[in-house]
């Protein structure tokens, strides 16, 4: 028994050892066992791996055609039967067939579409890889054929999963649902757009605009540029300004689109507050740096606002009334799920609360009254159509305008014992008025899956006006019988000064994406300038009656600067190119052609960008870009001022140009994103006033009171954020210098010595948080800390020689001292630092939803000056012997400024 | 009740707006645009030919009191101010001239010495007051590289004539330097017949008539206008970067009308004295450094700014160290041409 058992394991041994042989059978032993079978011979190359390849199947039937289609199933290697001979070769990569998906992705409950939503595709064997919906809301992902997933993400809303088998070109249309927030953690996935740590583009920032909405701003009045100005690596100027002053760059150096058009002034009320309306818009991107192919034309930075489509489902809308102004929005369907409209209308009623004091002011024993105001107003409305799956329609317009007007009227008659009226009367009317008008009409085509296309035709216009009349007039009337006698003399003038700037553009924008590596954006774009920079008319007219005679005299006069016509053609050209799996690079050229006064001014623009992908949450960048600039703003440095003057490039005064290198790191921790961004940035033909002059009188010769010099700037940019969850909100941290040489002949400032720029701040802190309470309650605050800005303060008095004739010093002093500065912007402001707070109340209702703001300005007083400058005073001293004496005094204008407002929600 | 509640919380916020509304505030000056503390000015204009000399105040700090005299704590005993010539280690010792006027708080103090400059030499003035730090410029003098080449006259068939004259310039090459071509309107000599008591009367520059400025042979046409351009209307001056180390000619030409012509020179007797009354044109041609140059830009601009916040402040010029002030020099000469004499 013992020896039988031993036997049959023994055999099974055997049958298993030979069947594991068998079915480890090599090619290589393989092709030898069917050379011997069938008698034919193998032909193939020596690298041919046959050691390594295991046959399939066990070779044992009677027909070669089979046997050799079983031997190499699988194995990589491709046979070919020659009478008597088998040739091998390595088998034929299998080409993989792909297939386009693309679609429309929108807010489910607005209809509004989604910029920068993510689109992610996992599975069928690849890696990860993504993309972004475009400014339309559009994207397009060219993958592999089979079984793929697709994740939807968006910032605020629900991610969507689409699980599909992917065998022809297919469009999946997508409708976000807000997401569900829960106090003890939101469910809201931040998205991963083009700024976050998968994308190339770096030095761009998003702001959403539900969180900049919250944060507290001066008198309630939610401004985009105000929030904008919170972000590291942009100086808002002085107190209160809407300038911004991005990585050392002056406030003309930025790009401010609306709907892709240019506004040239985004100033109101001195700039105090922008144009921009947060209740008409969707989305807001700052780019400081990296600036992708498609823009030009600025230097420093290029800040993207769009507005809304509008809701084509349902009628929405609000109305806010606060201390300053009062609002409106409205949005709805024309044609339900076809056309929308949105509709907002802001206007200041300062003027009108302060009518009665400005009676009581003006009312004087004649009983005569005047009327000074001032208000501002702004009107955006937008149509959107969808004309089909393929075609949109967009019309947009934009009208706002500052008016600051007083009329002042005095007249009265008095007559004396001896029979003698004497009546007299002055007038003065004043109207400035200052404001931007911009339309646009915007055709979508998606020509195929792959191919999207944008064509716009705008027009944006800026244009001031300043009008003065005075009419003055007296009579005397001598009542005698005997000798009656009248005369009178009156003086009318009318002063007229106008500036205006237009531009008509035309551009074609085209999106490709061929693979799923490659995105290719290109496009071509025609301006047309017209400048007219400063036109003043004048007309005099003075009469005189003396009895029967009249004499009567009159000027009428017109003089400024000539009208001037420039245009302005771009092409461009980009590709974010997945490299590999880690690397993607953004590259891309613009080319650029201005054409001005007989004169043609041309560049190439290279644009770069990289990204590593160190880890899913954590990746390296570096950008360089070159961009130029057409334009020049001729401006006081001090407050933003309506007559500030956009004057094209001369012979004299080159085209702009910079140079910006940036390198960093974003890193992404649960709903927290951190980014640090270091830069250096050159600047050439920049312009800055020479010493003495001022933009008064700037009516011509502009050219001559500016100089023409270089100036260069570098930091480092630190900014932690968080977007979604109860807390939002953001820390930016900037430490920056940012300097001035103008050193060529007849250019020269400051001795041609460096001099810090005007907005030189060394650090910048931001602090901008939002927290959630309830659904009842929100708070906001906002804390800022900047070094001051730089200005040129004459510290000390001095003689100065004085020269004859031959401008030669033979007799050197005069006997008036001047006061004299040592350098250009030798003096910094005292540090600036804010803090705002800021309290909503929500409530619903029925129909409705009631918000009442409270806000607090500078909470805890601190007076920021605007500015600072010397004032003499007078002064006994303890002998009773008066002395002058001069102080350094600041003005500041905003102190500790409470407000409200008062929403309703439909 | 919610309208009530409302009116409260906006009257509380008006009457927090009357109670911390305080727009101006006086500021405490630290420093940080430069120092307070004042600082010597020195000015000097260096010509060769001419004793060399400097003037002397000293800063008042802008912000205090207006009583400072310009010359306070400047002890002319203990002083020193020294001229090293051609980075010789021996100063030229300067001696205050006592020229100053005790009375006035505004007049400098002048010190002058004996070395008499000439082209070429690089000049440092020091000085050392005891209370303010050591102040010091340099200069380097330029010598006279411009001349009258040759000069003509076209006579009119009316009785006036039309002179050109080139004027020759030639460049060293050492730097940035400005020259100035400065034609000045007839101004007439008052002679008693060669006793030499001269008294100019009536000077004032004189336009150019046939050209809007002077040609310049061996540069192009189009550089015309830059060559100018530093100050095309007034003044006539001109850098030398359009012929940098290089020789040119200035073409100028200028008429003169038959009145002057005919009135060129004439002689008449009074009170037993003879005069003579000449009409002449005078070129001045100068060169100077761009020390001077900066200090008459800044100097035009600190007179002429229009004071207010809303202009750019002027930043006046000085080339000197530890103080404030402008040392420079320049080299000038005048060709008078007598009107009617025989060439």
């Amino acid at each position: 028994m013992k020896h039988l058992t031993i036997s049959v394991l023994a055999t099974l041994t055997v049958l298993l050892a030979s069947a594991s042989a068998l079915a480890q059978e090599s090619l290589k032993a393989r092709i030898a066992r069917i050379e011997r079978d069938f008698g034919v011979s193998f032909v193939y190359a020596s690298s041919l791996p046959l050691e390594s390849r295991q046959a399939a199947g066990s070779g044992d039937g009677r027909d070669l055609a089979g046997v050799l289609k079983e031997s190499f199933e699988g194995t990589g290697i491709s046979y070919e039967v020659r009478r008597k001979n088998v040739i091998l070769k390595p088998a034929a990569v299998k080409a993989v067939r792909k297939h386009t998906v693309c679609g429309h992705i929108i807010d489910a409950a607005d209809g509004e579409t989604l910029i920068g939503a993510a689109v992610v595709s996992y599975g069928n064997g690849g890696s990860p890889v993504g993309t972004v919906t475009n400014n339309y809301g559009f994207y397009s992902i060219t993958l592999p054929e089979g079984d793929i997933s697709l994740e939807y993400n968006y910032l605020g809303y629900e991610s969507t999963r689409q699980e599909l088998r992917l065998t022809k070109d297919t469009v999946i249309n997508i409708a976000f649902k807000p997401a569900r927030e829960s106090l003890s953690g939101a469910k809201v996935t931040a998205s991963r757009s083009e700024t976050g740590v998968l994308g190339t583009q770096m030095s761009a920032v998003e702001i959403p605009v539900n969180m900049m909405k919250n944060i507290p701003a001066i008198g309630g009045e939610v401004d985009v540029i105000k929030a904008i100005q919170l972000l590291p690596g942009v100086q808002s100027g002085t107190e209160g300004s809407a300038g911004l002053y991005v990585r050392g760059g002056g406030p003309d150096e930025n790009l401010l689109l609306l709907d892709g058009v240019p506004v040239y002034n985004v100033n109101h009320m001195l700039g105090f507050f922008s144009v921009f309306d947060a209740d008409a818009i969707k989305n807001v991107t700052l780019y400081k740096g990296s600036f992708p192919a498609r823009f030009g034309s600025r230097l420093s930075s290029v800040l993207d606002v769009r507005m809304k489509d509008g809701n084509d489902q349902e009628y929405h809308g609000s109305v806010s009334v606060g201390l300053l102004s009062a609002k409106f929005n409205a949005e709805g369907p024309i044609i339900k799920g076809k056309t929308s409209f949105c509709v907002s209308a802001r206007r200041t009623y300062y003027d009108v609360l302060a009518a009665p004091l400005v009676w009581m002011i003006t009312k004087n024993e004649f009983g005569n009254i005047g009327n000074i105001g001032y208000n501002f107003y702004d009107v955006n409305a937008k149509v959107t159509h969808r004309a089909g799956n393929r075609d949109k329609l967009y019309f947009s317009f934009y009208h706002g305008r500052d008016n600051l007007y007083a009329d002042i009227k005095e007249s009265g008659e008095r007559t004396f014992e001896n029979s003698v009226t004497i009546s007299s009367s002055n007038d003065m009317n004043l109207g400035w008025g200052w404001g931007n008008t911009i339309a646009a009409a915007r055709w979508n085509h998606v020509f195929s899956p792959k191919v999207f296309m944008n064509v716009t035709g705008n027009y944006s216009g800026y244009s001031q006006s300043l009008g003065l009349s005075t009419s003055q007039s007296s009579s005397t009337m001598i009542n005698d019988a005997d000798n009656p006698s009248f005369s009178a003399v009156s003086e009318d003038m009318a002063l007229g000064y106008n500036s205006i700037i237009n531009d008509i553009s035309v551009l074609a924008d085209f999106e490709y994406a061929p693979s799923v590596r490659h995105d290719v954006k290109c496009g071509i774009s025609a301006t047309r300038h017209t400048f007219h920079p400063a036109v003043t008319t004048m007309m005099v007219t003075e009469s005189s009656q003396d009895g029967q005679d009249k004499v009567s005299s009159s000027i009428d006069t017109t003089y400024g600067d000539r009208n001037l016509l420039s245009s302005e053609f771009a092409l461009y050209g980009e590709d974010n190119w997945s490299v590999t799996d880690r690397i993607k690079v953004n590259a891309g050229l613009r080319a650029s052609l201005y054409a001005v006064d007989g004169k043609t001014f041309g560049s190439l623009e290279p644009r770069v960008s990289m990204r590593f992908l160190a880890s899913d949450d954590l990746s390296f960048k570096a950008a360089y870009s070159e961009m130029n600039q057409y334009v020049h703003l001729l401006s006081n440095s001090v407050v933003s001022l309506p007559n500030d003057l956009w004057v094209p490039v001369t012979s004299s005064v080159p085209p702009m140009r910079s140079h910006q290198a940036v390198a960093g790191a974003s890193y992404s921790w649960h709903s927290f994103d951190f980014s640090i961004e270091g830069y250096y940035k050159t600047m050439d033909n920049v312009l800055e006033y020479r010493d003495g002059a001022t933009f008064f009188n700037s009516t011509s010769g502009w050219e001559e009171k500016v100089a023409c010099g270089r100036g260069w700037s570098y930091g480092v940019e630190l900014l932690a954020q968080r977007k979604a969850g109860i807390t939002t909100g953001w820390i930016g941290y900037t430490w920056s210098r940012s300097m001035r040489q103008f050193d060529r002949p007849g250019n020269v400032i400051n001795g041609g010595e460096p001099f810090p720029a005007k907005y030189d701040r060394r650090h910048d802190l931001c602090v901008v948080v939002n927290h959630k309470f309830n659904a009842k309650v929100d708070l906001s605050g906002t804390f800022v800390y900047g070094t001051g800005n730089c200005g040129t303060l004459a510290t000390q008095q001095i003689f100065i020689p004085k020269y004859d004739d031959k401008h030669i010093p033979v007799n050197f002093y005069s006997y008036n001292p001047v006061s004299c500065a040592g350098w250009r912007n030798n003096f910094r402001m005292p540090a600036y630092h804010r803090l705002d707070l800021g309290v909503n109340f929500h409530k619903r209702k029925k129909t409705c939803e009631r918000i009442f703001n409270l806000s607090l300005y500078n909470a805890y007083n601190h007076l920021n000056p605007l500015l600072v400058y010397p004032k003499n005073q007078f002064e006994y001293d303890d002998c009773g012997e008066l002395h002058g004496r001069t102080s350094l005094v600041k003005l500041a204008i905003f102190p500790i400024m409470p407000s409200f407002s008062l929403t309703y929600k439909f | 009740m919610l309208m009530k509640r409302f009116i409260h919380i906006f009257l509380l916020f008006c009457a927090m707006l009357a109670v911390t509304a305080s727009c101006e505030q006086e500021m405490t000056f630290d420093g940080e645009a430069g120092s307070s503390d004042s600082r010597l000015v020195l000015y000097s204009l260096v010509v060769p030919g001419r004793p060399l000399a400097v003037e002397i105040t000293r800063s008042v700090f802008a912000f205090g009191l207006h009583d400072g005299d310009f010359r306070e704590g400047l002890d002319t005993l203990r002083g020193e101010v020294r001229a090293y010539v051609n980075g010789s280690e021996e100063p030229v010792v300067m001696e205050y001239d006592g020229s100053h006027d005790p009375a006035s708080a505004f007049a400098p103090l002048k010190y002058v010495s004996s070395y008499i400059p000439k082209g070429g030499d690089n000049i440092r003035i020091v000085a050392s007051f005891p209370g303010f730090p050591e102040a010091s410029g340099e200069t380097a003098v330029p010598a006279m590289n411009m001349s009258i080449h040759d000069m003509r006259r076209t006579d009119w068939s009316d009785g006036g004539a039309t002179y050109e004259m080139i004027i020759r310039i030639m460049d060293c090459g050492e730097g940035t330097r400005y020259y100035a071509v400065l034609p000045y309107f007839i101004s007439m000599q008052h002679d008693y017949k060669h006793d030499f008591v001269i008294e100019n009367i009536g000077v004032k520059p004189y336009p150019y008539t046939i050209e809007s400025a002077p040609s310049a042979y061996g540069l192009a046409v189009e550089n015309l206008q830059r060559l100018f351009e530093i100050q095309p209307d007034v003044q006539y001056y001109f850098s030398n970067e359009l012929f940098y180390g290089k020789t040119i000619d200035l073409k100028m030409s200028f008429d003169v009308g038959q009145n002057e012509m005919n009135q060129a020179r004439w002689d008449w007797n009074s009170d037993n004295k003879d005069f003579r009354m000449e009409y002449k044109i005078s070129v001045y041609l100068e060169t100077f450094t761009e020390s001077l140059y900066n200090h008459v830009m800044s100097r035009d601009i600190m007179t002429d700014v229009i004071s207010s916040f809303l202009s750019e402040a002027p930043v006046m010029y000085s080339n000197v160290r530890g103080g404030l002030g402008t040392i420079c020099s320049a080299a000038c000469d005048t060709v008078n041409i007598i009107l009617g004499a025989d060439e």
